[in-house]
C-alpha cells in the first residue's frame, strides 16, 4: 500500500477496506482509502455493503437466559475427591440470596448503611439529656435488630450506656497512645468474638436447614 | 459481647467488602482469588458469566450446550487460577479457555451442522416455503432478523465465524483477535471480509425473498 513514502490504495486491498471499516487503520492509510473511495464507485458500494451487513449483525441478540454460576465451598476447600465428577455441582447457579449483589444494590445498601450510622453517631455526640431518649431514627433499627437477634430491649439499653460511658472516659482520656491503644485492643476482641459468633450461628443454622431437610424427606417418603 | 454490637460488627465487615468489591479491577479481584478468597472469584464470574455466555452462543449456536461451555470455562478458570501469572488480561485468558471449549465442542458435533437444521438446507429458500401467508410486517420484526443473521451465521466456517463474534460483538481489535485464535493479524482480517461477504450475499438473498413475497401479496 506504500509507495515512496506516499500511502496509495488501490481497488481490491480487502484487508486495507476491512480496516478502514472497522476504523482500525493507520492515519495514512484511512486518508488515501478516504480519497480513493471518494472517486471511486465499486469501493464505495463495496464499503456500504460491510457497513449495511454489520448494520444487520446487530439484530442477532443471545438468548437472555438467567445463569447465576457461583463457585461453591466444596471447591474452596479443595475438597474435590468428596466431589462427584460432574461440574455442575461444584458452580451451579446461586440461589438468589446467596448472589452478590448487583452494583445498585450494593450502592443503596452502603448508603444505606451510612445514613444509620450518621443517625448513631448523631446521637452519641448530642448532649446526655438527649441521649436519655433514644431517637426515633436510632430506636426503630435498635428494635428490629432485637427481634432479629434474639436480644432484649433491656440489653440493648445497657449496652448503650455502657458504650455511651466508654466514649465518655476515652474523651476525657484525651489523645493519649495508651487509650488509643487499649481501644484498638477492644475493637479486635469485639471483632475476634464476633466472628466467633458468626462462625457458631452459621453452624447452628446449617444444622438446623440440615435436620429439617431429613425431617421433610421423612415426611414425603 | 451483645447482639448489637455483633450485628453492627458484622454488618460493617460486610459492607466494606461489598464496597471495596465494587471498585476492585479485574486484576485485583484475581488476586484475592488467588489468595484464597472465593467471594472475589464469584464477583468475577458476576461480571462475565453474560459476555462468555454470548460468546459460546454465537459460537456453537445452541442454547443448552453454550451454558455447559460457560459453566466449564469458569470451572477451568478457577482450577487453573494458581498457574495464572497475569501475563494476558484476565478477559483475555477466560476467552481463549472458552474459545478452546467450543473448538473442542464443535470438534465433538462434527458430524452433525452448527445450525439446528439439516446441513444442506438454504435458510432462504426454507423462510420462502413459509408461503405468502406470512405478514412482511413478521419478516422485518427485529427477532426475525435476528433468527436469519443466527441461522447465515452458522453456515460460515468456525474461524470466520468467530471472528466475526469477537469483532462485532466483543469489541476486540485485530491484534487482540488473532492472538487468541493464534494467527497473523492479515488472516483475520481476511477472515472477517470473507465471513462478511458470505453473510452479506445471504441476507441479501433474504431481502429479495421479502421483495418478493410483496409481490405474492
Amino acid at each position: 500500500m506504500t509507495q515512496a513514502g506516499e500511502t496509495v490504495y488501490r481497488c481490491g486491498d480487502d484487508e486495507a477496506l476491512v480496516s478502514y471499516a472497522y476504523g482500525e487503520s493507520s492515519a495514512a492509510e484511512h486518508d488515501a482509502i478516504a480519497a480513493h473511495v471518494a472517486r471511486c464507485a465499486a469501493c464505495a458500494d463495496e464499503l456500504a455493503a460491510i457497513g449495511s451487513t454489520r448494520e444487520q449483525l446487530r439484530a442477532w441478540a443471545p438468548p437472555s437466559l438467567k445463569l447465576g454460576f457461583q463457585i461453591t465451598r466444596a471447591e474452596e476447600a479443595g475438597d474435590e475427591t468428596a466431589l462427584p465428577p460432574a461440574p455442575a455441582t461444584v458452580l451451579r447457579p446461586a440461589a438468589w440470596w446467596n448472589r452478590p449483589l448487583p452494583a445498585w444494590a450494593q450502592m443503596a445498601a452502603a448508603v444505606a448503611i451510612f445514613v444509620a450510622g450518621m443517625a448513631l453517631g448523631t446521637t452519641r455526640t448530642a448532649p446526655p439529656a438527649a441521649t436519655a431518649a433514644p431517637s426515633v431514627v436510632a430506636a426503630v433499627p435498635a428494635a428490629a435488630v432485637a427481634a432479629q437477634s434474639g436480644v432484649s430491649r433491656e440489653e440493648l439499653t445497657r449496652v448503650e450506656q455502657q458504650l455511651s460511658r466508654e466514649i465518655g472516659q476515652l474523651r476525657t482520656a484525651g489523645p493519649g497512645g495508651g487509650s488509643t491503644a487499649a481501644m484498638l485492643q477492644r475493637v479486635s476482641q469485639m471483632i475476634a468474638s464476633s466472628e466467633k459468633r458468626q462462625q457458631q450461628e452459621l453452624e447452628f443454622r446449617t444444622s438446623q436447614i440440615v435436620s429439617d431437610v431429613a425431617a421433610r424427606r421423612k415426611i414425603d417418603i | 459481647m451483645s447482639g448489637q454490637t455483633w450485628l453492627a460488627a458484622v454488618l460493617s465487615k460486610r459492607i466494606r467488602i461489598l464496597a471495596a468489591s465494587m471498585t476492585w479491577t479485574d486484576e485485583e479481584l484475581v488476586a484475592r482469588s488467588q489468595r484464597g478468597d472465593v467471594d472475589s472469584f464469584n464477583q468475577l464470574i458476576l461480571r462475565w458469566e453474560r459476555p462468555i455466555y454470548a460468546l459460546a452462543y454465537r459460537v456453537i449456536g445452541r442454547e443448552d450446550e453454550a451454558r455447559d461451555v460457560c459453566q466449564e470455562a469458569f470451572l477451568r478458570a478457577f482450577r487453573a487460577l494458581p498457574g495464572f501469572k497475569g501475563q494476558a488480561k484476565f478477559s483475555s485468558w477466560l476467552y481463549r479457555i472458552t474459545l478452546n471449549l467450543c473448538r473442542d465442542w464443535i470438534r465433538r458435533q462434527r458430524r452433525a451442522p452448527v445450525s439446528q437444521m439439516p446441513e444442506d438446507t438454504d435458510v432462504i429458500e426454507k423462510a420462502a416455503a413459509r408461503g405468502p401467508v406470512e405478514s412482511i410486517e413478521d419478516l422485518v420484526a427485529r427477532r426475525e432478523l435476528s433468527a436469519v443473521v443466527e441461522r447465515a451465521m452458522a453456515l460460515l466456517p468456525e474461524e470466520q465465524r468467530t471472528a466475526i463474534v469477537l469483532k462485532e460483538y466483543h469489541g476486540m481489535t485485530f491484534q487482540e483477535i488473532a492472538d487468541l485464535q493464534g494467527c497473523p493479524l492479515s488472516t483475520v482480517k481476511t477472515r472477517l471480509y470473507q465471513g462478511l461477504a458470505v453473510l452479506r450475499r445471504q441476507l441479501e438473498r433474504n431481502g429479495q425473498l421479502q421483495a418478493e413475497m410483496v409481490k405474492r401479496v
